[in-house]
């Protein structure tokens, strides 16, 4: 074994014993010491220094010595002065050691020779020199050389004279050479500080210098170490790698060793052991390289966390080939976060390397024999290789039967069930249906579980969808899994091609429809060669189709029939869009030749809002000239960033006009100010980001920081300075570890000019803790929590933007969140649809006070859930909203038991909507009842999904209104926008009624829906309870007017349009060509504009009579320019929760104003009218609560409602 | 580790066996800590000694804020850098040949071993005292670094960093002493 290459393996090893008389000395001391410190109770009991087992011990210690090796250390003796590392050769050196096997006088001055080299004895090196033997002076030189004293310089020439041999091999002459060149790195100095900022590199430190067309240091982020024996290699370029060296320098010398031929953009990836890899595509970096010129590209790698696992069975034998996964629990898309390994014939593995966290990861183990097992575990010290040893059970195997709606089996599909643990995006193994419909999963281990139906939907493509929550293995008889869609022999399809006139077609296109009988989208995907599309597994009926893909133009066909098979679609062929254009100082005019330039989408024209990435590019062009791509039609703006100029985004580009684009940097103005703490003391450290440079790359995250770019440090008296910002108003965010973070404002930045004074007083803001509960009020360790804010949130999964915090629940189910701002905060579970218990609520943190939110508790919401007046068992119900079911506010799932019981644990009280899933149905969750609770357990009795009809019967022209165009909802009596209720079951024959199934008892309004978003309200029915079915008209016959004309807009946003008794609603909205039109209009008065500002809101004011056909050009642009004041309110309790059953208002100049409308979970008003207004609230159990607030007027279509809320805290009675 | 808080439980109660209990589990580590840090074998035993005698004496006020073995751990670094302090304090070491070992080894390991752990020996006494103590805390010690940073009074990062750069040098060191 060579100790150099496991010197930590050998330090481990060296392992002192003490000896028996050691140990009776002083644990007969420390007796002593403890009865002293314990006292008087002892007193009075002999002492006794041997207990009858301390004797038997010392016997067998004393036999013990004999075997055991005698420790004793002979060190070099240090000078007396304790400074270590300053080798002061007073003291000399100690006798040789005598080492009792050896005779040898060589070994013996090897070893003094040895000894003088680490005490650094260049005299007494230099003695030996004239020893006799050569191997010796040769050893001295060595030693000499590399303690690099100059002093031996003389002695070793004298020797070098006296070399025999062939002087290309004289070692005195070399030993010279290296002490002259002075290179050596095992200079005996005072080593630099580890502890200073300067990367430790060996003293003598490497000065980098490029090589090649792509060269860079790889060193350790956290000690600025070089890094040797990194790969750094291309992405997509295969085998197209170079390994950093003892510098950490790495260096690609030509095109052709990266893999390319001519000039282009690529990624680099970087991998090390014991390093976190960048191989994620949001992390490597993208770097231009031509063969002129030298690219640059360094490289900080964090030191990676490592565990090693071991997988066994339950008798304990080792388990080969177990697929291991290691993914974080606070990364809501379950991505790796390593790549996977496989256990080894040992059963052994190494995951690794994560980057450290203090959220919890899970490893995910799969093998086909056993059920699969997951295990969570902290990964918080790179230094520590953690080991983990899983134990994986064979399960029960668990028969079902699967069955489509009509009862015929579910041959051919296949079906999975995923633990409610998992956190990964690997997908269970699946298992077919047959004939019968029976189907077995063959190792379940006990547990909640979803259940996923796959059905095949083309070449090896198939859609899979989560149909049922179930413990298995259940002990109520076989599973029952209804596939929420008809057998395949009653369902039709739509057959067709697809042609691309022009002969370019894209890679790949898309087909795709929603069909509302199943509530699920249909999709087809068609590769580079094929040109025909199947769409099956479709009711008989009419479809809109969808044609989509990144090269081409959307074309939606509508009103397809299913069956068909003869449908011809022509698709256009379309590059991405390219945006181009210089990049030039603005003040000489000549073109900036080397930046880093991004490109954001402000809206999109036409086609799915694709997103278009946030990332950097380099160009290094002589023109100042930049090109790029993205991702559809759309109006754009690029943001260049070079030093020592401020990064400024570009005039808007849209990719419809071919306008190449100047962007003009200038120097910029400058930001400086103060950040202290709320004690006045500065804070150090703290990140100040600049939104001109964070903001995000879509429009929803313009005003949103994304990201930390460009951002900077306050020094130790907290003074912080952003060079090089845009003229005009900045926002910025000022953020650190020990505090909460903030966001100031409207800070006015002036070209050339440095704007002083910003200072900002930090707070450590609010913590909330809690424990979090399942269905039964079980506590549940490791589940995981997100803290979103609203600014920054819009409810997708995987969303980063707007993340205040993460949490985990530990062993006892509970968490702990610190450094919360004071505003709303939507607290979601992770997998939310597929968790039971309560998975969504809000919170308003306090600065310095610990609020608590559960998930779970009290009070309990009980009842019993019936269908056809039977107890249903497994049913999925949730409590939500009771007018819309996507409650950000509260949101609680559970399952009814065998009895049809259910419980809802925790909800604050208020008002709530009790929904069913509907298993028939994908994504139908039809609402069973609506109840008001208090802080007491209420129990809502028996249940039913609801079986009442409504019957409509329209009345319409059909020469005039097509069928097809026609659509018809029904809304709640009043709702003028909404939700829709019930199940619509569109007639075969035109002129039948329409038939809504599925409505609970009350009143309601039937809609008509008509192209151009027209909704057509007709008389409020009621569904009394106990009646099954209730008849109701729409008659559209008079709805024969029409407007149209030129609508004036600089924005793609449309204008609304009502009817002065809110029974017509449409928009206006401008086609290609700059004009609208709508057709099918009722008589009466209309209005067009903002529909919640009163009369101010009115744009536009005008009448319509049967028949008329009125043009009317209407010039909007003032209207959307114009200026509102805008104030959100949320009214919390004490605890930080929303309290329901609040009235507010505001009174000013105006008098009293009510909320324009409501938000849940506040109150949102609007008025034209700014000034000082008083904010009132009353609720029921709190004291009347008043504040002063003032409404500024702001341009309509900029920044989000957010900065405008106000926090109400009410107080009880 | 409830194992400690029971024993500590117990130790305050005056409990003997708690306290010999933990003298067994810990004694070997806190020896070679000691002795690692001090290159002296003698001086490392009246350590021990002290360390052991003042646990017992502070038991009455003792609360435990992290684990038992990184307060001993600490007892032994405090009292290893008060002897560098006083000046001339320290004593040569016994004269006997070191043998580090390990009880699983066979005679040839244990010569290999010899040979081998004092050349480690003696390339550890070359490092800077606070390099020295983050390398034998931890390896032989069994101390995290964060613990260690704690003892240190830095953030456990810059402990990773002169862990490093201990080891890298220590393998300088030895690579040296291989080239003969």
């Amino acid at each position: 074994m060579n100790p150099a290459e496991n010197i930590e393996a050998a330090i481990e090893k060296l392992h002192l014993k003490t000896t028996a008389r050691t140990d009776r000395r002083i644990l007969s001391d420390a007796f002593a010491a403890l009865d002293r410190a314990v006292g008087a109770e002892r007193a009075g009991l002999p002492r006794r220094l041997l207990t009858p087992r301390t004797a038997m011990l010392a016997a067998a210690a004393v036999l013990a010595i004999a075997a055991l090796v005698i420790v004793g250390l002979l060190w070099i003796n240090r000078s007396g002065d304790g400074q270590d590392g300053v080798v002061n050769d007073r003291n000399g050196i100690t006798q040789p050691v005598p080492e009792p096997d050896s005779t040898n006088r060589l070994a013996a001055e090897l070893q003094q020779l040895e000894q003088m080299f680490a005490a650094g004895d260049v005299r007494g090196l230099m003695a030996m020199l004239s020893r006799d033997r050569l191997e010796s002076k040769v050893a001295a030189a060595n030693y000499l050389a590399r303690i690099g004293d100059a002093r031996a310089i003389e002695a070793l020439e004298i020797q070098a004279g006296r070399w025999p041999g062939d002087p290309a091999d004289n070692p005195f002459t070399r030993a010279i050479e290296q002490i002259e060149s002075g290179l050596r790195p095992e200079k005996q100095q005072t080593p630099p500080d580890p502890d200073s900022k300067q990367p430790a590199a060996a003293p003598d430190a490497f000065e980098f210098k490029p090589v090649g067309v792509l060269s860079g240091l790889v060193k350790d982020a956290e000690t600025g170490e070089p890094i040797k024996g990194a790969k750094i290699s291309v992405q997509g370029a295969w085998r197209k790698e170079t390994i950093s060296d003892a510098n950490g320098l790495y260096h690609f010398d030509t095109l052709e060793q990266v893999g390319l031929s001519q000039p282009a953009n690529v990624r680099l990836q970087a991998t090390a052991e014991g390093y976190v890899a960048i191989r994620d595509y949001e992390e490597m970096p993208l770097i231009a390289l031509s063969a002129g010129s030298q690219a640059v590209k360094h490289f900080e790698l964090e030191p990676g966390c490592m565990v090693d696992v071991l997988v066994v069975d339950e008798k304990g034998e080792p388990i080969p080939e177990v697929s291991l996964i290691l993914t974080s629990l606070a990364s809501e898309m379950g991505n790796e976060v390593c790549p996977s390994v496989e256990t080894d014939a040992n059963g052994l593995a190494t995951l690794g390397e994560a980057r450290p966290a203090e959220t919890e990861f899970l490893i995910t183990a799969r093998h086909k024999d056993f059920a699969p097992k997951g295990h969570r575990l902290r990964l918080n010290d790179p230094a520590v290789i953690e080991f983990v040893e899983l134990v994986m059970e064979k399960g029960t195997a668990v028969t079902g039967y699967a069955y489509y709606l009509d009862g015929v089996p579910a041959e051919g599909l296949e079906i999975s069930a995923k633990p409610n643990w998992w956190h990964c995006l690997y997908v269970q193994a699946t298992v077919p249906v047959d004939a019968n419909g029976l189907f077995t999963l063959p190792h379940v281990a006990a547990g909640l579980y979803s259940i996923h139906v796959h059905i095949a939907t083309g070449r090896s493509m198939s859609t899979s969808f989560a149909v049922s929550q179930a413990t298995l293995p259940a002990d109520t008889g076989p599973l029952l899994v209804t596939v929420p869609r008809k057998s395949p022999g009653s369902l039709v399809s739509i057959s067709g091609k697809v042609t691309f006139p022009g002969g370019k077609r894209p890679r790949t296109v898309e087909v795709s429809t929603y069909s509302t009988s199943d509530g699920q989208f249909h999709n087809v995907h068609l590769d580079g060669n094929q040109d025909t599309f199947t769409i099956d597994s479709l009711e008989p009926g009419l479809y809109d189709l969808e044609f989509s893909g990144s090269d081409m133009e959307q074309k939606v066909v509508k009103n397809v029939k299913a069956p068909s098979s003869d449908l011809v679609v022509e698709l256009k062929y379309s590059e991405k869009p390219k945006l181009e254009g210089v990049v030039v100082d603005a003040k000489t005019g000549s073109p900036v030749r080397r930046f880093r330039a991004r490109a954001r989408k402000l809206s999109t024209l036409r086609g799915p809002h694709y997103v278009q990435a946030n990332r950097w590019v380099e160009f290094k062009d002589p023109r100042g000239a930049f090109s790029f791509e993205v991702v559809g039609p759309g109006v754009y703006q690029v943001q260049a960033a070079a030093d020592g100029f401020a990064w400024t985004w570009s005039p808007q580009i849209n990719t419809d006009e071919d306008r190449p684009v100047t962007i003009q940097l200038g120097a910029g103005g400058s930001i400086t100010g103060r950040v202290t703490d709320d004690q006045g003391e500065p804070v150090a450290s703290a990140a100040v980001t600049a939104l001109s440079r964070a903001g995000g790359s879509m429009p929803t995250e313009a005003e949103v920081f994304v990201s930390k770019d460009g951002s900077v440090l306050t020094d130790a008296n907290g003074v912080f300075l952003l060079e090089n910002l845009v003229p005009g108003s900045e926002t910025i965010k000022v953020a650190h570890d020990d505090y909460c973070f903030t966001i100031v404002r409207d800070i006015e930045v002036v070209d050339a000019r440095m704007t002083e004074g910003v200072n900002i007083a930090l707070s450590k803001g609010g913590s909330v803790e809690g424990c979090v509960y399942d269905a039964q009020g079980k506590p549940q360790p490791g589940v995981t929590l997100f803290f979103q804010d609203d600014s920054g949130y819009s409810g997708r999964p995987g969303e980063e933007a707007g993340r205040l915090a993460t949490a985990v629940t530990d062993a006892n189910g509970c968490y702990h969140v610190e450094g919360l701002p004071e505003r709303l905060c939507y607290v979601k579970r992770s997998n939310e649809w597929e968790s039971l218990g309560v998975v969504a609520r809000v919170v308003v943190p306090a600065d310095g006070r610990t609020l608590r939110l559960d998930f779970g508790g009290k009070p309990v919401i009980s009842g019993q859930l019936l269908a056809a007046g039977q107890p249903a068992a497994n049913a999925t119900l949730m409590l939500s909203d009771p007018e819309s079911r996507y409650s950000r506010v509260f949101r609680c799932l559970t399952l009814t038991a065998p009895g049809g019981g259910f419980s809802f644990r925790g909800a604050p009280p208020g008002r709530y909507g009790i929904y069913y899933r509907n298993p028939e149905k994908r994504d139908d969750w039809p609402l069973l009842a609506i109840l008001e609770t208090t802080n007491e357990d209420t129990d809502v009795g028996a249940i039913a999904p609801a079986a009442g009809r409504v019957v409509v019967t329209l009345t319409y022209d059909i020469n005039d209104i097509s069928p097809d165009d026609l659509r018809v909802s029904l809304f709640k009596a009043g709702s003028f926008w909404g939700p829709s209720v019930g199940t619509v079951h569109t007639p075969e024959r035109p002129g039948d009624p329409y038939v809504i199934e599925g409505v609970p008892p009350g009143t309601y309004t039937p809609v008509a829906g008509l192209p151009n978003y027209m909704q057509i309200f007709g008389e409020p029915v009621t569904l009394d309870a106990g009646r099954e079915q209730v008849a109701s008209s729409l008659n559209l016959s008079k709805c024969t007017a029409s407007i149209s004309g030129l609508l004036i807009t600089d924005s793609q946003r449309q204008l609304l349009l009502w009817r002065s008794d809110e029974k017509v609603k449409a928009y206006l909205r401008k086609d290609e060509a700059g004009s609208y039109r709508l057709d099918h209009l009722p008589p009466g008065r209309y209005y067009a504009g903002n529909y919640w500002l009163g009369d101010a809101g009115r744009a536009l004011e005008f009448e319509l009579a049967e028949g008329w056909n009125l043009t009317l050009d209407v010039d909007a642009r003032s209207y959307f320019r114009r200026q509102v004041a805008l104030l959100s309110v949320i009214v919390v309790g004490e605890d930080g929760v929303p309290v329901s059953d609040v009235k507010v208002w505001l009174e000013g100049p105006a008098g009293k104003l009510a909320p324009a409308r409501e938000t849940k979970p506040g109150f949102l008003f609007m008025t034209v009218e700014p000034g000082q207004y008083t904010l009132r609230a009353v609720g029921t159990g709190y004291k009347d609560t008043a504040t002063g607030v003032t409404l500024k007027t702001r341009p309509t279509d900029s920044a989000s409602v957010a900065d405008s809320t106000l926090i109400l805290r009410l107080e009880r009675r | 580790m409830p194992d400690d808080r029971r024993l500590i439980q117990q130790l305050k109660r005056g409990d003997k066996e708690a306290l010999r209990h933990i003298y067994q589990d810990y004694k070997d580590d806190l020896l070679t800590v000691a002795a690692s840090l001090l290159h002296d074998a003698c001086a490392a035993e009246d350590v021990l000694h002290d360390v052991f005698v003042s646990f017992a004496s502070g038991v009455g006020s003792l609360e435990l804020r992290s684990s038992l073995r990184s307060y001993l751990m600490t007892s032994v670094v405090n009292r290893v850098r008060d002897r560098f302090r006083q000046k001339g304090s320290l004593v040569t070491g016994l004269d006997k040949v070191d043998a580090f070992s390990s009880e699983n080894d066979g005679p040839e390991q244990r010569a290999v071993l010899t040979e081998q752990s004092r050349k480690l020996a003696q390339a550890l006494a070359q490092l800077p005292l606070e390099q020295r103590e983050v390398i034998v805390l931890h390896l032989n010690g069994g101390m995290k670094f964060r613990e260690i940073g704690e003892l240190q009074g830095i953030s456990p990062s810059t402990v990773q960093g002169r862990y490093r750069y201990a080891i890298d040098k220590l393998r300088t060191i030895l690579n040296g002493a291989l080239r003969k």
